[in-house]
């Protein structure tokens, strides 16, 4: 939870209007581009010192794709992201550099991202190179990240195979945590670990903000561990943020069909409430990012889809304070 | 009380390595009714699939299959290939996880699904068979199926292959259908779509289904008894409304509690300590003592049998003494 200060003070990061597009293109030897796919198509967001917004959607929503452009590691074809109010789209990597640290970006598969050839600590310590520290520092550093992640030190120099999932994702949170950034973009970060280990990981992302006042942008699909995790969420879909509202708003009172749909599609652990509750069962699949349905993104699977929808495209309109939805027919 | 669809007892299953034989799945006892949603549960690991390829014959040879598996009164542990291949498409039927490896990318969804109906009806006609596949493919819901069954698997979207794949495990209208997690690389919008396919086929079709999965909420919203397993082991099996009221065995409670709820906000999650023993160093009394918040010097020294409490079985020592429905939410 941010502090009321922490919110006075302006957002941590603020995104406006953010645009990914990747062009498409035709041809072996004279490729030429015949179109453009919108991965982001117009993404607006703010992150608050030592708060958590999650990013909900599904696969192809462009939820990764917006990571990686607020990181600057895919450059955005148009907007803003201002972090502390110092532009960083479009900076080229030397600039970026001295952000690098300050956000950091944990992925989803451990294993993908650490080195197998270097030990857990020296995958912590990697990224202590870009700092001025010397060897004996970097150490040291690396080891007090391996226990806020509540790794070992006799552990430090195993090698990442010798390692369970959960474990490996620690190291891969302690490896964000060693250059003591002030935001962390978690994308998918427990999505493949059991159940029984997600839950210690997921506990331990909340002491760690509660310690260090860190904020997150907290990306899933899973809407009980977001539910879990976050003080606002956005709903992405087909690029864009149809929705966005404080948690108990959101899941209170979700305006967006398709928010309502993701909420009713979620499955409970338990009977008696699972064999009760009415379902919103949506038809068909996802459309194809190239071929997006005219008007609203969201027309050809909605069950309250009017022929305005098929026209326009809804503007953002608030309902509440802090309470955002895209959709001509909210409820 | 009549006799289950499949009778799975005493099955272990143990794959050789460096240091000798060790068992993945060891004492099984699992059974399905007929028309009957069957949740087996449990992380990965857990022997839930090894069991249930076992049940198909489809285990590489190297793994040594024991125990007795009985398919609607006949064993087929052990039976020889011809006689499996007779059941595998035509009485029995799997579905796994990934669509895309399970269908062959370079044939038409029409030549992938009337290839299984003519392997099992090699005596009806090309028309019979070409109106049947279409009939499938309405069942589990594809818009324009005449169009669709000339394309291949590359034109289609995860959920919709996941669905091909279902309409050929039904194709010839199996007793039993074994889902491997049928949902877990589809998106939750999709996964929807894909039970209620599967709730239908049980209600419409009688269909029996094993439902193996790491997801409680499904189990919760499909099943109607389920199995949770452990190290090879089952921990714990029963009904599915009283085992989720409440759980007897300190792993399926600490499942329980270890996920997050939809509707209402933990300050913490209940997090089970360690992980999961790797094959070689299962321990030999109780296969969870280790990671348990209950254990007591008993559990380290002799395997629990699974005994009956309420109406679940449950293999723990102390099932009958614990209250589980408040975990400390401590730890991380």
């Amino acid at each position: 939870m941010p502090t009321a200060a922490a919110i006075a003070a302006g957002p941590l990061l603020d995104v406006e209007n953010l645009r990914v597009d990747f062009p498409v293109r035709r041809g072996l030897v004279f490729a030429r581009q015949v179109g453009a796919i919108s991965a982001v198509a117009g993404v607006s967001l703010h992150v608050h010192p030592g708060e958590t917004l999650s990013v909900v959607g599904e696969s192809g929503c462009g939820k990764s794709t917006l990571a990686r452009a607020i990181m600057g590691l895919i450059t955005p074809t148009a907007g803003h992201v201002r972090f502390r109010s110092a532009e960083l789209a479009g900076l080229s990597p030397a600039a970026m550099r001295p952000y690098r640290r300050r956000i950091q970006l944990v992925f989803q598969n451990p294993y993908a991202c650490l080195n197998p050839r270097m030990t857990a600590l020296e995958n912590i310590a990697e990224p202590l190179r870009m700092l001025a520290l010397n060897h004996a520092e970097r150490r040291e550093r690396a080891l007090r990240a391996m226990e806020q992640v509540q790794l070992l030190p006799e552990q430090a120099d195993r090698y990442p195979f010798a390692f369970s999932g959960g474990q490996r994702q620690r190291i891969g949170i302690a490896r964000a945590l060693a250059v003591e950034p002030e935001i962390m973009i978690l994308d998918e970060p427990v999505s493949a670990l059991d159940v029984s280990v997600q839950a210690g990981v997921l506990n331990l992302l909340k002491d760690i903000q509660q310690r260090t006042g860190i904020a997150y942008i907290f990306i899933a699909h899973n809407l009980a561990v977001i539910r879990h995790m976050s003080d606002r969420v956005a709903v992405m879909y087909l690029g864009r943020i149809v929705e966005s509202a404080a948690r108990d708003q959101l899941y209170r009172a979700p305006a967006h069909p398709y928010t309502q749909a993701l909420l009713s599609a979620a499955p409970i652990p338990d009977p008696a409430r699972e064999q009760a509750r009415q379902r919103i069962v949506l038809t068909g699949d996802v459309p194809n990012p190239a071929d997006r349905p005219t008007g609203c993104g969201f027309r050809t699977r909605c069950f309250r889809a009017s022929a305005l929808c098929a026209e326009q495209d809804p503007p953002a309109r608030q309902l509440a304070p802090g309470h955002t939805v895209c959709c001509h027919h909210p409820s | 009380m009549s006799q289950p669809l499949l009778d799975i007892r005493g099955l272990a299953v143990t794959i050789p390595t460096r240091d000798g034989e060790r068992a993945a799945v060891s004492n099984v006892d699992f059974t399905v009714d007929r028309g009957e949603v069957v949740g087996l549960v449990g992380e990965s690991g857990s022997g839930k699939s090894l069991s249930m390829l076992a049940v198909m014959g489809l285990l590489p040879r190297q793994l040594h299959v024991s125990g007795s598996i009985r398919f609607d009164g006949v064993e087929i542990c052990g039976a020889p290939e011809r006689r499996m291949r007779s059941l595998r498409g035509r009485r029995i039927a799997m579905v796994f996880q990934d669509p895309m490896t399970a269908l062959n990318p370079v044939k038409t969804i029409g030549a992938q699904i009337t290839e299984t109906i003519r392997l099992h009806n090699p005596t009806l006609s090309r028309a019979e068979v070409k109106a049947r596949a279409l009939a499938l493919l309405e069942i589990v819901a594809i818009p324009a199926p005449e169009r669709r069954f000339e394309q291949y698997p590359h034109e289609f979207s995860g959920g919709m292959r996941q669905r091909v794949v279902i309409a050929i495990a039904i194709a010839n209208d199996p007793d039993l259908l074994i889902a491997d997690e049928p949902t877990t690389a589809l998106d939750v919008t999709i996964q929807a779509q894909i039970m209620e396919i599967f709730a239908r086929l049980r209600e419409e079709r009688g269909m029996a289904v094993v439902l193996i999965t790491h997801d409680l909420g499904l189990v919760a919203g499909l099943a109607d008894r389920m199995s949770v397993l452990y190290a090879g082991r089952v921990a714990e099996r029963g009904p599915v409304g009283p085992v989720f009221a409440a759980p007897r065995h300190p792993y399926t409670a600490g499942l329980l509690a270890a996920v997050p709820s939809i509707d209402d906000v933990a300050e913490r999650l209940y997090a089970i300590p360690g992980t999961p023993p790797s094959l070689g160093d299962r321990p030999e009394a109780c296969t969870f003592a280790p990671r348990c918040d209950f254990a007591v010097p008993l559990c380290r020294t002799s395997e629990p049998a699974l005994t009956r409490v309420g109406s679940a079985l449950v293999a723990c020592h102390r099932a009958g003494e614990l209250s589980l429905s408040d975990l400390p939410r401590k730890g991380t």
